[in-house]
């Protein structure tokens, strides 16, 4: 009867069947409308198919048995953030204790540094804070386009969220050191206003990040030349500056034009981002971004 | 061939990959069921490319990839969710122990920690890496790191293994074992196993998918090769070993000419 039902519920609800004598007929048809049942032989067909199918091992039982299956649990189509997000915390374990060491190591001794000696500490930290980026994302994808990265392209995991979650880890740690040691730099003696502070390492910080993480994704490129590469690109940016140039992505607060180098580096890293993640998409593997149509393309 | 639906296991469909001017596999239609699949070719024939395909890693060109009647492509998680995969250089993470190795591997395959453990420990043991459960990768044999990835592949307790040579490069008492380990795996589990020693192949049990430059030439029990070759050969079975026959078919591939070879 709840079958029957069904359908003419909405129609009741809304007093429609009553009013209409047409919307009443249609009512009458879905009430008695059945949907065919399977022939004795399409089902015999369907054991047959179900008979062939491989059975679990007592592991994978106790898995199934726990309900815990990665497909129910994080959805390639869930919503990105708080799907990076999981990725990027089941991923902590693949940075080595001396990454987090050596990244909080180097932060403390350059405020220290700069605490004992007249360096400009501004310059300081706009220079040296992206380098921190730039070895730490190289240390996340030090096994792009190797073994460990095809076993890892087998789990049940999307490749855009993985590599962004590997991102988010060492970015979100970096920025932490920075405010940590633009918080002592300003307390120690202000410079500047602390906003302005922040913004002038966290900009470069982006982008760096941003392009080591495009350059790491490139199949032709180890991650330690990715590395190199950003790292000369950012020394190029610094000694352009020291030359008087205006046209650097190095710029301190108060420098000509220092807001629109900002903006413009800001731009750059949405930008290197948005095409790494698309071409991961694009890049041969079944990620969950639709696979062009069969044929297009082909041979 | 028929339909994917009626086929319980891996069905491959017209498969083609192309890297720029250079086609590695072209137009592999065949099925893997319940048991081992012997992918045998020469080096280069595309063997890895095919796995790389089954195992969602690589998208195909053309074609598509179906596990029990599901669309690879529609559903990879379907796929992955199910599948245990063993790269042809199964390199981990060098600065890596084994056991953190696994350990990140059963966090990327969703294993819940209280279960992670005590599997992770399994495998180190059966697969012979317990004593080297805590040496950085890099310190491992090519042997070892190869049993390092059958037990990462192993993880999940799959119910679809693909495995790239599984054997390669271990010593004979090593080989036997993961020989026998597979073939138990392989009583209720689909099994695809690319290798490159035909004494791998269990003439009796295992089915064959051979192919040349690309191409699927033969796909069947292997048995029926070895029969095939008695029939033309006039020999008796006992007379014609798997290798015979596998050579007696390139040979016949090879003095077709240049003919296209069409797929079984």
């Amino acid at each position: 009867m709840r079958l029957r039902d069904g359908p003419a519920r909405p129609f009741r609800l809304e007093g429609g069947p009553r009013s209409n004598g047409l919307q009443s007929r249609v009512v009458r048809e879905l009430m008695g409308w059945r949907v065919a049942g399977p022939t004795p032989a399409e089902t015999q067909a369907l054991a047959r198919f179900v008979e062939g199918f491989p059975t679990a091992g007592p592991f994978r039982a106790v898995l199934e048995r726990e309900g815990h299956s990665h497909a129910n649990d994080v959805s390639p189509f869930a919503p990105l953030p708080s799907t990076v997000l999981q990725a990027a915390l089941a991923q902590t374990g693949l940075f080595r204790i001396w990454f987090w060491l050596a990244s909080a190591a180097t932060v403390a001794a350059g405020v220290l540094f700069l605490a004992v000696t007249d360096t400009d500490a501004v310059s300081c930290l706009a220079a040296l804070t992206p380098l921190l980026a730039v070895f730490g994302v190289a240390h996340a994808f030090r096994a792009a386009n190797t073994g460990a990265w095809e076993m890892e392209m087998s789990c049940p995991v999307s490749p855009v969220h993985m590599a962004l979650g590997r991102l988010v880890v060492v970015v979100t740690y970096d920025i932490l050191l920075g405010v940590g040691a633009s918080l002592a730099v300003w307390w120690g003696s202000p410079p500047a206003v602390l906003t302005s502070l922040i913004v002038t390492w966290l900009v470069p910080l982006l982008i760096t990040a941003s392009l080591t993480f495009h350059l790491c994704l490139n199949p032709r490129l180890r991650s330690s030349a990715a590395a190199g590469l950003t790292a000369g690109f950012w020394a190029a940016q610094v000694l352009i500056r020291k030359t008087g140039v205006a046209l650097s992505l190095f710029a301190r607060p108060g420098d000509e034009g220092w807001a629109a180098v900002q903006v413009v580096s800001l731009a750059g890293a949405a930008l290197l981002l948005w095409a790494s993640v698309r071409s991961l998409s694009l890049r041969p593997g079944l990620s969950p971004v639709r696979v062009r149509a069969a044929g297009r393309g082909g041979p | 061939m028929k339909g994917p639906l009626d086929r319980p296991g891996l069905v491959l469909e017209d498969l083609w990959l192309a890297f720029g001017r250079k086609t590695a596999v072209k137009g592999v239609t065949a099925w893997c069921g319940v048991g081992v699949s012997a992918v045998v070719g020469p080096n280069g024939s595309g063997k890895s490319c095919l796995l790389r395909m089954a195992a969602g890693i690589v998208r195909p060109t053309r074609g598509r990839v179906f596990w029990l009647g599901v669309d690879a492509a529609g559903d990879p998680f379907f796929l992955k969710d199910a599948l245990g995969y063993l790269p042809q250089r199964p390199v981990p993470y060098p600065d890596m122990t084994p056991r953190q190795f696994l350990s990140h591997m059963a966090t990327l395959k969703a294993i819940p920690r209280h279960l992670a453990g005590a599997r992770r420990d399994h495998l180190l043991a059966e697969l012979g890496l317990a004593r080297v459960a805590d040496v950085p990768a890099h310190r491992l044999s090519h042997g070892q790191r190869a049993r390092l990835g059958l037990a990462q592949a192993l993880l999940n307790d799959p119910y679809l293994l693909i495995l790239d040579e599984p054997t390669k490069g271990q010593a004979p008492e090593s080989r036997l074992e993961i020989l026998a380990l597979i073939r138990r795996l392989a009583e209720t589990r689909v099994v695809v196993m690319a290798t490159n020693e035909l004494s791998d192949v269990d003439v009796d049990r295992d089915r064959l998918l051979c192919l040349e430059e690309g191409r699927l030439v033969f796909q069947g029990p292997a048995a029926d090769l070895v029969d095939r070759a008695r029939v033309s050969g006039g020999a008796r079975r006992a007379e014609v070993c798997l290798a015979e026959a596998y050579l007696r078919l390139r040979r016949s591939l090879a003095t077709a000419g240049k003919k296209r070879p069409e797929p079984a």
